[in-house]
């Protein structure tokens, strides 16, 4: 009986500085809903950090289908900072095997004065590898629309950005397949610019890099049924910058502009940069 | 009047010299100090037994009709206990599971507590290096519908159902059932203490079920309460401290009803691990906060665990070592500075300490909305922290750790304030098989004035 419960128990395994996670399944759904105003404030709906020389291996991040997901809907953002729906940052860490699908929906929703990024991929000083057959896939949908189409919904001074995929700084990876369904729809936008389908390799080395898909169901950039007045829209741009390095890179794209009436904007589709 | 409470009435209680030896003993009491009487600078026991330096098998202490009852009695700077049970040094065993007994029935009605005064109901302490074998308490402790004056119980504390194993004791099959009741009552300025249970000191408790005798679960009510000036209240806290824990169970209710906090923290469900062993641990809570009032620094925290510098283990069996937790906030009206906590689970190792955790599962739902359905905001939020379902794992080793959680905010208004829902951190630690399923939910709401809402994050990150 005459025991005494020890630290020593439990010091058997230190672990000092290093950070690894194995087999790891995130299954996220975000839901803000019927919600008068988002005003003057933040929103940040699934966000994974990797960070700080961590190590991790075999990652799940599912934040699509039935159960899953990020979602505005029914809401108004108004002079909003900063609104984020899915995003995977990588910095200065490991990661082998990551699978990420999100789907980033922003539903019957003024934007007036705000920021929103929907589906952003990050990667810097780090290496992510895929020893498996299968690559390191990102997959994202990012649709900003309305149920009723007899009404526009206004977005006004509002950036928003669809499927930003950045490795910077030293990032490393071998096999990385993106897939992106980006739609913007029914809305008027004025004063406002609209991003669809970033990549931007800067600094960074990337063995195989897939930016399309088989199936077609990805991997396109849609703004129909809307007025875009005094506002820009980029569809599919890559650039590779500052000594990156990339061996193979497949880009199959399909930017559609569909029923939209623009006055003194300005569009561009499809734009390459090597520098 | 001076100690006018004779010893006569402290008919139950047991003193046993050394190394006496008790083979079956079995007391019925009914103990009541009622109306006209008055405590003032005084001590009052009723049911009180100290068990020492012995061995004793097959206890029984039963109440005959009404336990121990005080009624329509105002206690002023007094001590008041009610069912004390203490074991100091020696070996109570039983060859049955229910061999050493206790039930008791503890009422407290019509009367004021103010001014300094303890009360305790149902205060066990297992100490001195005692062992005890089959013991299983049965109680129901009520404080109500006291003088209707509008601090019932004024600068005092009260404790009820708590539970101390101190000094390398040992307890072997340890059943509990309590209902413990601040009803009808206006608590200012007052600790209050619902089902504590302490484990220190290189105790060991081996096959421990809290709430789970047959009868009714572990059942905490308290309403209107004001609690101000760093008077804490609390309602099942565990604490396990250089400890040794195989095998738990506990089921609890707690609800508070009508609360104002000021500069200081309500608990709900915590359980606090440091230093020792758990291993099968199966815990359920239902924690509910009602018409709740913060000003200023005050905090809520409801479904706490803190496992540091901790080895604890479940088994192979699929439903051990799992804490489920309901918590829930209705109507709540925060003003400034305040801090909202639902679920959350610290996994920490210390400065030089690191804690093992295996087989872990969480199932939390989190609920802060109105009690009417008519979609009206009724919670009002400014400068407030919420948190629900945060998890911290640091300088800790986790191996099959699964999270299912459901966070809602419901007809909220949030001004100023930060809402986390969903918010992992894992930071120089090893962690393998990790589950995390959460749905985050915010509806019907206003969020403004430089809010920010986060849903969902997990921050993965090494020094």
């Amino acid at each position: 009986m005459k025991k005494t419960i020890l630290l020593s128990l439990v010091v058997t395994s230190l672990v000092t500085g290093a950070n690894t996670v194995n087999n790891l399944t995130l299954q996220q759904k975000n839901e803000i809903t019927t919600t008068s105003t988002i005003d003057s404030s933040e929103v940040h709906q699934g966000i994974n950090l990797i960070l700080g020389a961590s190590d991790v291996d075999n990652v799940t991040i599912k934040q699509d289908g039935t159960n899953n997901g990020n979602l505005i809907e029914n809401s108004d953002i108004i002079g909003t900072e900063i609104v984020i729906q899915g995003g995977v940052q990588i910095s200065n860490s490991s990661v082998n095997e990551l699978q990420l699908t999100s789907e980033n929906r922003i539903k019957n929703v003024e934007l007036l004065n705000s920021e929103v990024y929907q589906g952003v991929f990050i990667i810097d000083d780090s290496n992510t590898t895929d020893t498996n057959a299968d690559q390191t896939e990102v997959k994202s949908i990012n649709i900003i629309e309305q149920s009723t189409a007899d009404t526009a919904i206004d977005i006004n001074a509002t950036e928003i950005r669809q499927s930003v995929i950045q490795l910077t700084t030293g990032a490393k990876t071998d096999n990385l397949e993106i897939q992106h369904l980006n739609k913007i729809t029914e809305f008027s936008v004025e004063d406002g610019a609209v991003y669809q389908g970033i990549l931007n390799v800067d600094d960074s080395e990337v063995d195989t890099l897939y930016v399309s898909d088989e199936d077609g169901a990805y991997n396109k950039n849609t703004v129909n049924n809307s007025i875009m007045e005094g506002g820009s829209i980029l569809q599919s741009s890559i650039d590779i910058s500052n000594q990156a390095i990339v061996q193979t890179l497949r880009s199959k794209s399909t930017n559609n502009i569909d029923g939209v009436i623009l006055i003194s904007s300005e569009i561009s589709q499809s734009e390459t940069t090597i520098n | 009047m001076k100690k006018t409470i004779a010893i006569s009435l402290i008919a139950s209680a047991l003193l046993f010299a050394s190394n006496s030896d008790v083979n079956s003993l079995t007391i019925d009491y009914t103990n009541n100090i009622n109306n006209e009487s008055s405590v003032e600078d005084s001590k009052v026991h009723q049911g009180k037994t100290n068990i020492k330096g012995s061995i004793v098998e097959n206890v029984t202490l039963k109440k005959s009709t009404n336990g121990n009852t005080i009624s329509g009695v105002d206690i002023e700077g007094s001590t008041v206990e009610q069912a004390r049970f203490i074991i100091t040094d020696a070996n109570a065993s039983s060859s049955t599971a229910d061999g050493i007994s206790i039930e008791s029935d503890n009422t407290i009605t019509n009367g004021i507590i103010k001014d300094g005064s303890t009360v305790r109901q149902t205060y066990t302490e297992i100490k001195g290096g005692s062992t005890v074998q089959g013991l299983t308490l049965k109680t129901i402790n009520e404080i109500k519908e006291l003088d209707s004056d509008a601090s019932d119980i004024n600068k005092s504390t009260v404790d009820q159902g708590i539970l101390i194993v101190e000094g390398e004791s040992t307890v072997v099959d340890f059943k509990q059932d309590a209902t413990n009741t601040l009803e009808d009552t206006d608590a200012y300025d007052a600790n209050l203490t619902q089902n504590s249970i302490i484990v220190k000191g290189g105790s060991t408790i081996t096959s421990f079920k809290n709430g789970d005798t047959g009868g009714t679960s572990i059942s905490n009510t308290m309403s209107n309460v004001s609690a101000t000036n760093g008077a804490k209240v609390t309602q099942n806290t565990n604490t396990f401290d250089n400890a040794e824990i195989n095998g738990l169970t506990s089921t609890q209710s707690n609800t508070i009803t009508n609360v104002d906090v000021d500069q200081n923290v309500i608990t709900q469900g915590n359980i606090e691990i440091t230093g020792s062993e758990i291993k099968d641990f199966d815990v359920k809570f239902t924690n509910e906060i009602k018409n709740l009032t913060i000003i200023g620094e005050g905090s809520t925290e409801q479904g706490i665990l803190i496992v540091t510098d901790s080895n604890a283990t479940g088994s192979s069996d699929a439903d051990v070592f799992e804490i489920e937790a309901t918590n829930k906030l209705l109507d709540t009206d925060s003003v400034s500075g305040s801090s909202i906590v639902q679920s959350k689970t610290s996994i920490i190792g210390s400065e030089g300490g690191h804690s093992i955790v295996t087989d872990l599962k969480l199932k939390h739902t989190n609920t802060i909305e109105s009690s009417t359905a008519d979609g009206a905001i009724d919670n009002n939020l400014s400068k407030a922290t919420i948190s629900q379902a945060e998890t911290i794992i640091t300088n800790s080793t986790v191996n099959s750790l699964e999270q299912d959680f459901t966070n809602d905010v419901k007809q909220v208004e949030i001004s100023d304030s930060s809402l986390s829902q969903g918010y992992t951190t894992i930071t120089s630690s090893d962690v393998d098989d990790l589950k995390i399923s959460q749905i985050n939910t915010v509806d019907n709401s206003s969020i403004k004035e430089d809010s920010t809402v986060t849903q969902g994050k997990t921050n993965i990150e090494g020094d």
